[in-house]
């Protein structure tokens, strides 16, 4: 028995599904470029898998460096997606649907990296499985790998539900794709038929894991954090640790997803279904989260300098005049004095200064996490720093290589995804459902008109 | 890898462990699971009645 | 059950390192390339180095300098961090106080080496290695069991490694013992830098043992114990100076 099947009426559907229908010259180029790149990250790590860890420049004490600087940065920025499409989507902000697949497309394929980061960083990969079978709970790592596994499995459900209507309208409409394309289609559309029922059960399920996602973002990134919050080394040992982690990570995801979109809007040309309105939302949410960060700073440096106990000091002057200061400033100049100048006097309707802030709001993020990680480190209480070498740390091209690797991969497995499936919601999109009513009344209207296949 | 030894250490190890970890992501793998099914299949019989409470 | 605790008499320490040296032989502490030291990358279970420890501290100017030196093993805490952190429970503590440490487990993410407060922790970067002659003369001693390694046995490469407190002394003391059919005594075990110090600074023995030379010199006035402020109350103790 055959179901009439229903899809949502989009205007946009046909500019939604062109990069779908073919994939440019160029773009394939693009893929061997990044390929390339993630062959070079493999082969660093292939020595590093042969002779050892000192392949890097990491030392005593700077035990953790650019790797540990990897996976907190890219679970960072896996925040972006959960807080588009999760919080802003239980704040009822409809504008939000256009950019949801495409935040949470960074959620999914920058988790992945953030996870290996940590298994890059290892002394004994071989003996990950420790983890799981001699596990104590009472480790922070312990903590993370439960927090960071739950939330890589939930954004790959949640991104799955929330693409499967629109899979269905790939395997009705896209009749010109490869035999197996169509198959995959086929199979990962789950028989999805597009009844009223089926879209009122998967609005109320998306709405139930938005709640749980936006809990996960506070408990993954806090989690995170206590890493180093749970050491007792000045420097990390913060109360403010998880808030400030946590802020960092939606403002360095939301700025992320302001740069993809801006890419997706030129090169798929989807300036009526992407509109600038859009950019000066987001801008408005940098703004505050901007603010948020200067916050952070300011409440954690004037309280340790205040106090001024004796361990703390160092590592603070570290920061600000010792061998971290190039970057310390530079980080403040490119997360906070710089965007706010654009943000308030540039940005507005202008997507490429838009573009620009966000740019130099992920540089300094990156920074930033290396400013949290390496200078307490190179502070200790109590090992000797005036003797040869100690308390430096000058990352090799390996450390180099396979981090310039983990963004290729990003970024392959972004735009490849881009070519099979859209990157905007079609049924998120369409017509009827402007506004957040309801999903009942307005469907049952749409599928008024009926497609047969 | 001595995976025998690691599967015995599995149960008979002091504290929880990796059984946490299981526990939680195949926990939401269960409910995520019977989520899915929930949705495909729609309702059915009830149709009628869901639209006149509404 | 014993409380092993080390005392080091800092009036007696003239900083001349044949701890160092004894604990380095003992224990197969691996040597490494002077660029590799010069890094910052040299293994020492047990250190000696100058006090104050950083520039942003006083030294004095010439002529009224303050240099003092300090020998350094591992503090072997009663609360301590490094335990706390492990995944896998590769390093803890046992009944005795030792904080243990196993290559066989160790899975090298170094959470334990960043939460040490003191740096008593090393890491293999690489495959150990000797030169020759050095290869022919390690210490074969291993302490070794089903899943556990630990001790002078040579390590892997990508493991933590620390001051055990010569662990495999114990063990071979406590051998011998029960082979020769009597009790164990503590004064039968020894680690190799408090029998080596030249200057006889240095003291092991049972806290728990109230005529023990460690309890004794334990409730001296002389008696410090480094970063008590953080809390982690190590059971080496020292002897202040004076």
């Amino acid at each position: 028995m055959k179901s009439t099947i229903y899809h949502p009426q989009n205007k946009n559907e046909d500019v939604i599904l062109a990069p779908v229908r073919r994939v440019t010259f160029e773009e394939r180029w693009l893929w061997a470029v990044l390929l390339g790149l993630m062959g070079l990250g493999a082969y660093a790590y292939l020595t590093q898998w042969n002779s050892g860890l000192g392949v890097t420049g990491l030392n005593r004490p700077v035990y953790w460096g650019v790797y540990i600087t990897n996976f907190v940065f890219f679970i960072g920025l896996a925040h972006s997606g959960t807080f588009i499409s999760a919080i802003l989507r239980l704040a009822g902000a409809g504008w939000r649907k256009p950019l949801t697949r495409a935040a949470e497309a960074i959620t999914l394929f920058s988790l992945p990296f953030g996870v290996g980061s940590i298994l890059i960083d290892m002394g004994r990969p071989d003996r990950v499985l420790n983890i799981m079978f001699y596990g104590r709970f009472q480790s922070p790592l312990l903590w993370d790998i439960t927090a960071v596994s739950l939330y890589l499995f939930s954004s790959i459900v949640f991104f799955y539900l929330s693409l499967l209507p629109d899979i269905a309208l790939c395997r009705d409409r896209l009749t010109e794709v490869p035999e197996w394309q169509q198959k995959m289609y086929k199979i990962l559309a789950l028989g999805w038929t597009g009844r009223p029922e089926q879209f009122q059960r998967l609005e109320r399920v998306l709405d139930g894991m938005a709640i749980f996602m936006t809990l996960l973002v506070v408990t993954v990134h806090t989690v995170v954090s206590w890493v180093f919050g749970m050491t007792v080394q000045p420097g990390w040992h913060t109360a403010l640790i998880g808030p400030f982690f946590l802020v960092g990570a939606i403002f360095s995801g939301t700025a992320a997803v302001v740069i993809v979109l801006a890419i997706l809007r030129r090169v798929y040309h989807m300036e009526d279904i992407l509109p600038v309105s859009l950019f000066n939302s987001l801008r408005k949410l940098l703004i505050v989260f901007t603010v948020a960060w200067l916050y952070m700073m300011i409440a954690e440096f004037l309280t340790t300098s205040y106090g001024a106990l004796a361990d703390e000091m160092p590592v603070v002057w570290q920061k600000f005049t010792g061998d971290f200061a190039g970057l310390f400033w530079t980080m403040a100049l490119t997360i906070f004095v710089l965007p706010m100048i654009i943000f308030l006097f540039l940005g507005k309707n202008h997507i490429g200064w838009m573009v620009t802030a966000s740019v130099l709001i992920n540089i300094g993020m990156w920074i930033e996490r290396f400013v949290v990680i390496v200078p307490t480190e190179t502070r200790p209480r109590f090992v000797s720093t005036l003797m040869e070498g100690m308390g430096n740390y000058q990352p090799t091209w390996v450390e180099g290589a396979i981090t310039v690797s983990l963004f290729a991969g990003m970024v392959l497995l972004y735009v490849v995804f881009t070519r099979f499936f859209p990157i905007v919601p079609i049924w998120e999109t369409a017509e009827a459902a402007e506004t957040e009513l309801p999903p009942a009344e307005p469907r049952r209207r749409v599928f008024g008109m009926r497609r047969n296949l | 890898m001595h995976i025998t030894e690691l599967i015995s250490a599995f149960f008979t190890s002091s504290g929880p462990g990796g059984v946490v970890i299981i526990t939680v992501v195949g926990l939401a793998a269960g409910i995520y699971f019977f989520l899915i099914r929930w949705i495909l299949r729609g309702s059915g019989p009830d149709k009628e009645e869901r639209y006149r409470f509404k | 059950m014993a409380k092993w605790s080390m005392v080091i008499d800092l009036e007696k320490c003239v900083a001349c390192q044949a701890c160092s040296i004894a604990c380095r032989f003992e224990n197969n502490t691996p040597v490494v390339a002077p660029e590799q030291a010069e890094m910052g990358r040299a293994i020492c279970w047990n250190d000696v180095f100058p006090l104050p420890i950083s520039s942003t501290e006083e030294t004095g100017e010439y002529p009224n300098v303050t240099t003092r030196y300090i020998t350094r093993p591992c503090m072997h805490c009663e609360n301590p961090p490094c335990t706390k952190v492990c995944p896998v429970g590769a390093t803890f503590i046992n009944e005795e106080g030792i904080v243990e440490q196993n290559y066989t487990r160790c899975i090298g993410c170094r959470f334990c080496t960043v939460a040490c407060p003191y740096g008593v922790r090393y890491f293999n970067w690489f495959e150990p290695q000797w030169e020759a002659p050095l290869d022919e003369h390690l210490n074969p001693d291993r302490v070794e069991g089903r899943g556990v390694l630990e001790g002078p046995a040579v390590r892997p490469r990508g493991v933590v490694e620390k001051c055990t407190y010569c662990i495999h002394r114990l063990a071979k003391a406590r051998a011998r013992a029960g082979a020769e059919g009597r009790e164990f005594r503590p004064d039968e075990y020894v680690p190799a830098c408090v029998q080596t110090c030249t200057g006889k600074a240095r003291f092991f023995g049972d806290l728990e043992d109230p005529n023990s030379a460690v309890s004794q010199l334990a409730k001296s006035t002389r008696a410090f114990r480094l970063l008590e402020e953080v809390g982690t109350h190590p059971k080496t103790i020292y002897l202040r100076e004076g």
